[in-house]
């Protein structure tokens, strides 16, 4: 330990002022606690199977990724393979087509949950904002084919 | 000589709770102190050393010398024997070497205590009082209020003056203390 | 014969109906002594369960206590499967506490290995039957109450500093000569404010001590004694919460560096004593700091007729356990707050900070004592 060379005037001067600064600091902490304490709305955890009816997930949790649609079932997407590619691991694979005008179209959007992080870099990537994560989280399986899905139920309209 | 020893130990024989206590803590007194010599391991002895001067608490409590006995406690086990016990654990290599302990010495140390024995019953047993004594002081005359009206009392029966220098002598002790550690950090600078 | 008597009023009733039970021993061993003897017997076993039953029934509620409290100051909800709001999880954990094998590690020196949580049991027990709980409701009326408690709190320190070592662990070691040194330093704290106590009330008997704060609240030693009362009070907090080895003072455990400190090895029941110890020493400080501070079982008294009447319904073991909760609320809120000092950090604290302090507090209780006769 390094030995510090304050004169003792100096010394005593810090000594009072940590002996009113220190205490307050505490107070300060303690406060915050206390209001903690009383406050039940404060509580964050759930009681997760019991209250399953009625729980709602919160909108920035990033569960399985999903495709934005309307009520048709249409979505954005134009198979430009932005998110494919910023993809760290490889679980999107975008399938093109092409329509009956021969533009190039989504076909299959096949999204391999099981090596998906839900790290959110293709949601960021997308610039039509067709896909999101959406906040099942309930996912668990036992059957492995399963979590090989195709996200959308329509061609893309291009 | 022996005989004539005998014939003048008087004949306090247990006749109550209290005797019966007595010379059942003065037994466990003995037997943890002997334990306290023997056992090899130095930690082990300091335990055993603390049962000792639990026992002689006890004693004191059963002469009703109630404040004397705290005191023994407070001082001996809440102080002594933890700065024992603290430094043995700081300092020894428990359990890699017992002490040897070499049978001249064993001899010697026989023959002291034996020689110390005798010194004190010579000196005790020629009291002729000893039988009649009350066992234990009346109640409240070792009480804490006695001990402290006594203790700073300035009349003949009272010891303010030894109560003041053994005050002053803590003082120079804490200030002498200080004053080693002080020197350890100037001799660094 | 002499034979001691247990003093207080289940013991007298006991002595009036005991001579009626001996006249249904033979003629040869009745009399006085054998009436003294079975009274004593009999109000002695009584005293000891109601002293275990205090401190170890309390044992689970504390637990129960302090995960809720902890849980919800970290914006949980603690336990809530077991039982309504999760009351019986903490009866779960005992026993499965009390069925786990018990176990010593290599190396262990087995006889003080099992010796330690015996001793550090010592002082808590002793402590809880000196308290009074209420009017009638003391084990033991010793008068000289407050050096016992402080001659006794020494084993505390020897139980750690034993289980440590004869765990044959470094990191058990480390933590018991930390708490070691910690709890001789806070000691010296803890003794000089219940010396101010013991100064302004003029005893060092706990009934006595308790009566004299009888009346209205502005009897209590935390307010009788204008501000010094409550720093004298803050400075029994801290102190008592370093005695403890409750964080912020708990370098002895300190779960991220010492993995636990002195009882990392041990396994079942002894770490149940361990553990029990721990929470019967919250429950008889809090005690200690209610008879000494906070009155002790009379009534909050305000100084109003009607709204006293009412206080002085309730009776004074409700109000000492009601005060004895808060108290330990308080040692828990701090718990849960404050962050744990580093070992010289709190040494320099006790030596550079408290013991100033606690030596101007009792000039300062002498100048008091002084101005008022």
């Amino acid at each position: 330990m390094t030995q510090e060379n304050i004169s003792t005037k100096h010394y005593i001067k810090r000594y009072l002022k940590k002996c009113i600064t220190g205490p307050w600091s505490l107070l300060c902490g303690l406060s915050v606690s206390l209001k903690y304490f009383f406050n039940p709305k404060k509580i964050v955890t759930e009681q997760y199977p019991e209250n399953r009816k009625t729980l709602k997930m919160h909108e920035r949790y990033r569960g399985r990724l999903s495709m934005v649609e309307d009520a048709e079932g249409n979505n954005h997407c134009t198979a430009c393979g932005m998110c494919e590619r910023a993809c760290p691991n490889a679980s999107i694979n975008v399938q093109p087509t092409k329509n009956i005008a021969g533009k190039k179209v989504l076909g299959r959007y096949v999204y391999h949950f099981a090596s998906c992080t839900q790290c959110g870099l293709c949601v960021e990537a997308c610039p039509f904002g067709a896909i999101e994560m959406s906040t099942a989280f309930e996912v668990a399986t036992t059957d492995v084919t399963s979590l090989e899905m195709i996200l959308n139920k329509k061609e893309g309209q291009g | 000589m022996l005989e004539n020893l005998l014939s003048n130990i008087p004949l306090t024989f247990p006749t109550g709770g209290i005797d019966i206590a007595f010379y059942a803590v003065a037994f466990v007194i003995l037997a943890m102190a002997v334990c306290t010599v023997a056992v090899k391991n130095v930690l082990k002895s300091a335990v055993f050393l603390i049962f000792t001067f639990v026992g002689t608490a006890i004693l004191y409590m059963l002469l009703q010398a109630e404040f004397i006995a705290l005191a023994q406690v407070m001082v001996y086990v809440g102080g002594v024997v933890i700065f024992v016990v603290f430094t043995i654990l700081l300092t020894s290599h428990l359990g890699e070497d017992n002490f040897s302990v070499n049978i001249p010495r064993t001899f010697a140390a026989g023959a002291l205590s034996v020689a110390f024995v005798m010194v004190m019953v010579k000196s005790l047993f020629p009291a002729k009082e000893l039988a009649t004594m009350p066992s234990a002081a009346p109640e409240g005359y070792a009480g804490l209020k006695a001990i402290a009206l006594r203790l700073l009392d300035y009349g003949p029966s009272g010891y303010i003056i030894p109560f003041e220098i053994v005050s002053v002598l803590l003082l120079a002790t804490l200030i002498s203390a200080v004053t080693v550690a002080r020197k350890e950090k100037e001799e660094k600078k | 014969m002499y034979v001691p008597s247990v003093t207080n009023p289940i013991g007298d009733y006991v002595r009036e109906w005991v001579p009626q039970l001996v006249a249904y021993l033979p003629e040869s061993l009745q009399g006085e002594t054998t009436c003294s003897v079975i009274a004593f017997a009999i109000n002695a076993i009584i005293c000891i369960i109601a002293v275990c039953l205090v401190n170890i029934g309390s044992a689970p509620i504390l637990i129960y206590m302090e995960r809720k409290v902890c849980a919800h100051v970290q914006c949980r909800l603690g336990p809530m499967r077991l039982g309504w709001h999760g009351t019986i999880q903490t009866i779960a954990d005992v026993l499965k506490m009390l069925f786990k094998e018990v176990y010593s590690p290599q190396g262990a020196d087995k006889k003080l290995f099992y010796l330690a949580p015996l001793i550090v049991l010592i002082a808590p027990f002793m402590i809880a039957a000196l308290i009074p709980f209420g009017h009638n409701l003391l084990v033991a009326n010793v008068d000289m109450g407050i050096p016992l408690i402080i001659a006794v709190n020494g084993f505390g320190v020897l139980g750690i500093l034993l289980g440590g070592w004869s765990s044959n662990n470094k990191y058990s070691l480390m933590g018991s000569l930390r708490s070691g040194a910690q709890m001789i330093s806070y000691e010296i704290s803890f003794a000089l404010v219940l010396l101010f106590v013991v100064m302004v009330s003029g005893s060092t008997n706990l009934m006595e001590i308790t009566n004299g704060q009888a009346g209205t609240v502005a009897n209590w030693m935390i307010f009788k004694v204008p501000v010094l009362g409550f720093l004298a009070f803050i400075m029994f907090f801290i102190a008592s919460t370093a005695e403890m080895n409750r964080a912020p003072f708990d370098i002895a455990e300190a779960e991220q560096e010492l993995t636990g400190g002195y009882h990392t090895e041990y396994t079942g029941t002894p770490f149940a004593m361990f553990y029990l110890a721990e929470y019967i020493a919250l429950v008889t400080n809090s005690a200690l700091a209610v008879t000494c501070f906070l009155g002790g079982f009379h009534a909050p008294c305000i100084g109003f007729e009607s709204v006293d009447q009412i206080l002085l319904k309730v009776p004074g073991v409700i109000w000492f356990f009601a005060k004895v909760y808060f108290m330990i609320w308080c040692y828990m809120m701090v718990r849960w707050t404050f962050v744990r000092p580093r070992v010289d950090q709190l040494m320099s604290f006790e030596w550079k900070f408290m013991l100033p302090v606690n030596m101007l507090l009792l000039v300062g209780g002498a100048a008091y004592i002084a101005l008022s006769i």
